[in-house]
């Protein structure tokens, strides 16, 4: 046979012949070597071959490594979303741990596992990665405690430090939240073990298992606890890498179950000293890891195990961990995506819960709570209704970084404009572009100025100078200060302005400390509280404060010398005391204004050439007179405003240029001019009055713009018309009154939602009306009164939840129907009544109304039934008008019945009492208080019979008439006991009742328990 | 005859299925598959045990990082040179801690990280362990006549006319068997690094 073609070979190789010609071809090959060597090169796979190289093969089934196996089953077969550190058991397992077993000593005891030292070892309660835990008995202390043992397959490969260092790293570590170590050793078999806290209140992801009811109280308490914990453990600087629900123990307590933190099998030093031992690699539950953590293993720090406790959170809350998945896609995925909000995968999540769970795993550590007692700060703040200081991803930088992901797009929108349209949103935009020209110009400049701080501050970010960022975000917040909080019409800019740069500041506040950085942080939110303040949200304010105060005052702790720590602290508290001090809380105010004085007489003093540090400490003396005045400590406050004129006389002697000293000599003056205005010092308040009044008309000449000159001038001229009524001198204090309320006008209508002086215009009406009722000009008072109640009622309009505009509204229209009724008008008098009684209603119903405040309505109920009076002297008019008369009767009555109540005529209260309950009130709130009302009275008469048995006219009373007024009280209360104020009123009655000796109509258990 | 001849094109490259994040099977594979490997690999450069894992394990998860993001991408080299440099960075990375690097060396040190990167015995290593896993895990395929042909023949170095005689075949069966078992190990090669492309599929086609 002729030699085949190689494409027969190949064939053949291929099994691609005929059965025939493949027999054929296989005789020709027994025999001819040539083509023997052909196929067997054919057959060759030169690239195998090569890789094969010449060293034996085995191909034997692969042996692996017991070490590399259990790296393999770690990172292969896991599940990673839920954390199972080869917590499952497997027959290798259990062998290892007999292995473990046979090691410990014979115990004597029954039922003992083994003896170790001096502990009884009496069952295994656990095992994780590294360790088998037991329960044992410490034969030496009387105690039962856990007993954590090194894994066997462990000791060989692995040098005991870390697990020796893990225990003295915890031994060092003393906090209620944190599993308290009790001494570490080695036993003589060779095994490592700690002996530590026995917690047996299962773990957090016990507690998730058994799956009690969502409480998101609960959580935060324990994840709160865990945090105090984890911060404990920060503050020696020890880094915990393995946060996860299974490593948070719950410990029974007197205050129900606490949260222990405990496994710190991966613990390692935050300064790298001990880091020669540590391995590096990724240790931990994936799940729970930090995106820092997974990009470096080694730069670990604090804040990966805030994240981590706040995936701990955000599972507690929603049952789900952020990311899931094979390691891979988790490690992808915790790497590259933002984290779900925990509302959207359970919307029963609390809002801020959520907020600050985000905040806590926010990607950027920088972002996240700067240490894990700030996270547990505020879920305790949280916890106790506090606003929290995490906030929500702002929708503008939620934008910026839109833009930032998509620059092309956000080209098209044009620069500036676009910018700023996505930064302040198209609303506020449209809005500052739809108003008047000056404040256009005015709001873009505002504008520009903000792109440009927002530019800066991402050049900043980009080129990683942190200053730079912190310089351009100060500059920015001085600027609203000194440019923007003496002009018009600013007040949504300087908000927002503010705003951008705490949320600025919050992104850069991370990394290191700063006393720039914190000094900004803390007037920022000086300034931004200064901001709510204005817009009414004085709690909001209040918080601001007191949040800077808080920051403040670790500054100067930590630097009492520094003068910039003194001047921040004095800062914050001079504001919150200004927030009491405008409440009437005096006695708040005042030690808080005497410290700042302190603080900033010392400043004063150091720095004489300071005027800033001369007019902060003149402010603080002048609040100090202030408040001895407004206690009618006139003396007292004589003397002090004598003395804080003689100081700003000084000071501007001084700094003769200085607008802000001269100002604060303007106010001086016209302090000093009121109080001799109070106490009947006419002359001498005359002179001040008009010496501060063309301070200030100077300083406007100066400066025509400026805001705050044009609010003082107009109070002082306030004043002053007052003194001019009061001196008779009519033409000029109608002048002189006119005049402030046209300053007030005009500031308003530049800045619509300055509610301070709404209300000041309001009060200036009020002003102008006086003046003219002592000039007898009973019209022009009449139009005034009506101006000034229609300027409480727009109030009361635009800001329905707040409580001082309807009692301003209510006292104006009394007054208003006081004048009305003397000038004839019955029918527009009936019409202010009727405003009284929709603006009592409005101020019981105000949310933020002191609860319990029912002196007040007490008040204006009786000017009512004065006014009622008045009516009844007509009363034709009450029949023309059914739609208000019941209601006003009905009040009438409610009085009426005090009143003859207070004066003990019980029959009169009784028959009253009854009355009201025949007739019912078309008015909720009036008939909730009606019954209250009625309690009191019933109580008074009570009172009364009990005394002496009869009442003020003399006449008797039967014990019937007792036993009568008292069911009812007792009726009424427990009708109304859910009002907050009723408590007191029901203490009264039982007290009544113990004095009497009448059968009692409660018992006393079932009286506590009302009580309750 | 038929009976135990592998297809060779079906399985999809490993590499390629774990840019699929959702592919936990590749991934255990992929583990399975490389984590020996390397584990063994820092045994022979003197690491202890749990060292070796640890240093895989950061080879892998490095691995894990990078592959979705196609930071290994098969027409820039091959897979084998781009685990090599992961692992000799990790393994640097893991000297660096533990000090084995030392300063007073640093005149040297060069020298010192030239000599971690020792790609001959990566690329020996590489193969030797790649292709005992590959023959391993094929073996099954094959009828034990025809396996035993090709353990003979080309593991044991024995030559095809004593195979054939003591095994009792012609000569021509002994090449047909040898020649399937070693395109279905360049398959199963390729399936699990990417590397030996398939014969006949890219330059036998026309």
């Amino acid at each position: 046979m002729v030699c085949p073609d190689s494409s027969d070979l190949i064939a053949l190789l291929d099994g691609a012949l005929l059965e025939t010609q493949a027999l054929e071809l296989g005789q020709h090959l027994e025999t001819c070597v040539v083509c023997q060597h052909r196929l067997n090169q054919l057959s060759d796979d030169t690239e195998l071959q090569q890789w094969r190289g010449t060293g034996p093969i085995h191909v034997s089934q692969p042996t692996v490594h017991a070490t590399c196996q259990a790296m393999i089953d770690r990172l292969a077969n896991r599940d990673t979303s839920v954390e199972s550190l080869s917590n499952t058991p497997t027959t290798d397992d259990a062998r290892r741990i007999e292995s473990l077993l046979r090691g410990f000593e014979t115990s004597s005891f029954d039922g003992d596992i083994g003896l170790l030292e001096h502990y009884r070892i009496r069952r295994q309660i656990g095992q994780g990665g590294m360790a088998v835990v037991f329960e044992a008995i410490d034969m030496q202390l009387d105690r039962v405690v856990a007993i954590k043992v090194l894994r066997p397959e462990l000791i060989a490969s692995f040098s005991h430090e870390r697990f020796i260092r893990e225990a003295k790293a915890l031994a060092g570590v003393k906090h209620p939240n944190v599993v308290s170590v009790y001494g570490v050793s080695v036993s003589k078999g060779g095994f490592p073990f700690i002996a530590m806290e026995l917690v047996e209140g299962g773990s957090l992801r016990d507690s998730m298992e058994c799956q009690e009811s969502f409480d998101p109280h609960q959580t935060a308490q324990w994840i709160s606890q865990a945090a105090a914990g984890l911060h404990a453990v920060h503050q020696l600087g020890l880094i915990h890498r393995d946060i996860k629900p299974s490593n948070i123990l719950l410990a029974d307590s007197s205050n129900g179950r606490i949260a222990k933190l405990a496994d710190f099998g991966l613990v390692r030093f935050a300064n790298g000293v001990q880091q020669a031992t540590a391995t590096g690699v990724l240790l931990g539950t994936p799940a729970y890891m930090s995106p820092e953590y997974i990009a470096d293993p080694d730069a670990s720090e604090p804040r990966c195990d805030i994240y981590s406790l706040g995936v701990a959170l955000f599972e507690m809350l929603t049952g789900e961990v952020p990311f899931r998945g094979t390691i891979p896609t988790l490690l992808q995925r915790i790497g590259r995506d933002e984290a779900p909000s925990p509302r959207s995968l359970n919307d029963r999540v609390p809002f801020d819960l959520g907020t600050i769970c985000l905040k806590a795993m926010h990607r950027e550590p920088s972002r996240r709570y700067e240490s894990a007692e700030h996270f547990s700060d505020d879920l305790n703040r949280w916890l106790r209704g506090e606003p929290i200081r995490a906030r929500p991803i702002s929708s503008w930088e939620r934008t910026l970084n839109w833009s930032r992901r998509n620059r092309r797009l956000a080209a098209m929108f044009g620069t500036v404009a676009g910018l700023l349209v996505a930064l302040v949103g198209l609303s506020t935009y449209a809005a500052i572009s739809n108003s008047i020209a000056e404040r256009r110009i005015q709001a873009e400049k505002v504008l520009v100025l903000r792109a440009n701080h927002n530019l800066e501050l991402e050049a900043a970010k980009a080129t990683r100078q942190r200053q730079v960022a912190i310089d351009a975000l100060n500059s920015l917040v001085t600027k609203v200060q000194t440019e923007l909080a003496s002009r018009p019409g600013t007040i949504p800019i300087r908000q927002a302005l503010l705003e951008t740069a705490l949320s600025g500041l919050e992104r850069i506040t991370a990394d290191g400390e700063s006393s720039s950085l914190d000094a900004t942080s803390i007037e920022a939110h000086i300034r931004k509280g200064e901001v709510l303040d204005l817009l009414g949200q004085t709690k909001n304010a209040m918080s601001e404060f007191s949040l800077a105060e808080s920051m403040a005052r670790k500054l100067f702790d930590a630097d009492p010398s520094s003068l910039q720590s003194q001047r921040n602290l004095a800062n914050a508290m001079m504001m919150q005391a200004e927030v009491h001090r405008k409440a009437f809380a005096y006695d708040l105010a005042l030690p808080i204004f005497e410290r700042v004085r302190e603080l900033r007489s010392k400043l004063a003093e150091s720095a004489p050439n300071d005027s800033q540090a001369t007019h902060a400490f003149l402010s603080s003396t002048q609040r100090i007179a202030d408040i001895d005045y407004y206690r009618n400590d006139f003396s007292k406050a004589e003397k002090a405003y004598g003395e804080v004129v003689a100081l700003a006389l000084k000071a501007t002697d001084l700094f003769p240029n200085d607008r802000v000293l001269q100002h604060d000599l303007g106010i001086a003056y016209e302090r000093l001019g009121t109080l001799e205005t109070t106490v009947g010092q006419y002359t001498q308040a005359s002179q001040h009055l008009n010496n501060a009044c063309d301070v200030m008309d100077r300083l406007i000449a100066l400066d025509p713009d400026n805001n705050s000159f044009q609010m003082s001038l107009a109070y002082m001229a306030n004043r002053l018309a007052y003194l001019q009524s009061e001196l008779e001198e009519s033409a000029a204090a109608t002048k002189t009154a006119k005049r402030s309320l046209s300053l007030y006008q005009s500031i308003s209508s530049q800045d619509p939602l300055d509610t301070d002086t709404k209300l000041k215009i309001g009060t200036s009406w009020n002003r102008l009306y006086q003046v003219h009722m002592n000039a007898r000009e009973w019209s022009e008072a009449l139009s005034a009164l009506q101006q000034s109640a229609d300027s409480f009622e727009e109030l009361c309009r635009l800001y329905p939840t707040a409580s001082k505009y309807p009692v301003l509204a209510i006292e104006a229209y009394q007054l208003l129907f006081e004048l009305q009724l003397r000038m004839g008008e019955c029918p527009k008098g009936l019409n202010s009544i009727r405003k009284c009684v929709q603006f009592m209603e409005r101020y019981v119903t105000a949310s933020d109304a002191v609860a319990g405040n029912y002196d007040l309505g007490i008040e204006v109920g009786s000017k009512m039934v004065r006014a009622m009076e008045l009516i009844q002297a007509k009363e034709d008019l009450l029949k023309g008008s059914t739609d208000i008369a019941p209601d006003v009767l009905f009040i009438a009555r409610m009085f009426a019945m005090y009143d003859a109540a207070r004066q003990g005529d019980v029959k009169q209260a009784l028959q009253l009492g009854k009355r009201l309950e025949m007739e019912p009130c078309s008015h909720s709130f009036i008939a909730a208080n009606t019954q209250l009302v009625r309690a009191r009275a019933f109580s008074l008469c009570v009172g009364q019979i009990a005394k002496g048995g009869e009442d003020l006219n003399g006449t008797k009373h039967s014990e019937s008439d007792l036993s009568e007024a008292l069911n009812a009280c007792i009726d009424i209360l427990r009708k109304i006991a859910w009002k907050p104020d009723t408590k007191p009123d029901a203490i009264a009655i039982r007290n009544l009742r113990k004095e009497s000796d009448f059968e009692p109509i409660l018992s006393t258990q079932e009286f506590e328990e009302w009580l309750k | 005859m038929n009976r135990d001849a592998p297809e060779l094109t079906t399985h999809p490259s490993l590499l390629i299925r774990l840019r699929d994040l959702q592919d936990r099977q590749a991934w255990a594979m992929f583990v399975e598959v490389y984590a020996p490997l390397i584990f063994s690999y820092c045994r022979s450069r003197n690491l202890q045990d749990s060292d070796a894992a640890d240093v895989s394990q950061e080879v892998l998860t490095a691995v894990s990082r990078a592959l979705p993001t196609f930071e290994y991408q098969s027409e820039r080299g091959r897979f084998r040179d781009w685990l090599g440099v992961v692992t000799h960075r990790e393994l640097l990375q893991f000297w660096k801690r533990t000090n084995r690097i030392r300063r007073n060396q640093s005149a040297n040190g060069q020298d010192q990280i030239e000599n971690i990167a020792d790609t001959q015995n990566w690329e020996s290593h590489f193969h030797t362990e790649l292709l005992q896993l590959a023959i391993h895990r094929i073996q099954r395929e094959f009828e034990a006549e025809t396996w035993s042909i090709f353990r003979r023949l080309w593991i044991e170095n024995e030559s095809p006319n004593n195979v054939a005689r003591s095994m009792q075949v012609n000569i021509g069966s002994v090449y047909v068997a040898k020649s399937r078992v070693l395109k279905r190990l360049r398959s199963e090669v390729l399936m699990l690094s990417d590397d030996l492309p398939l014969k006949g599929t890219t330059d036998g086609l026309p």
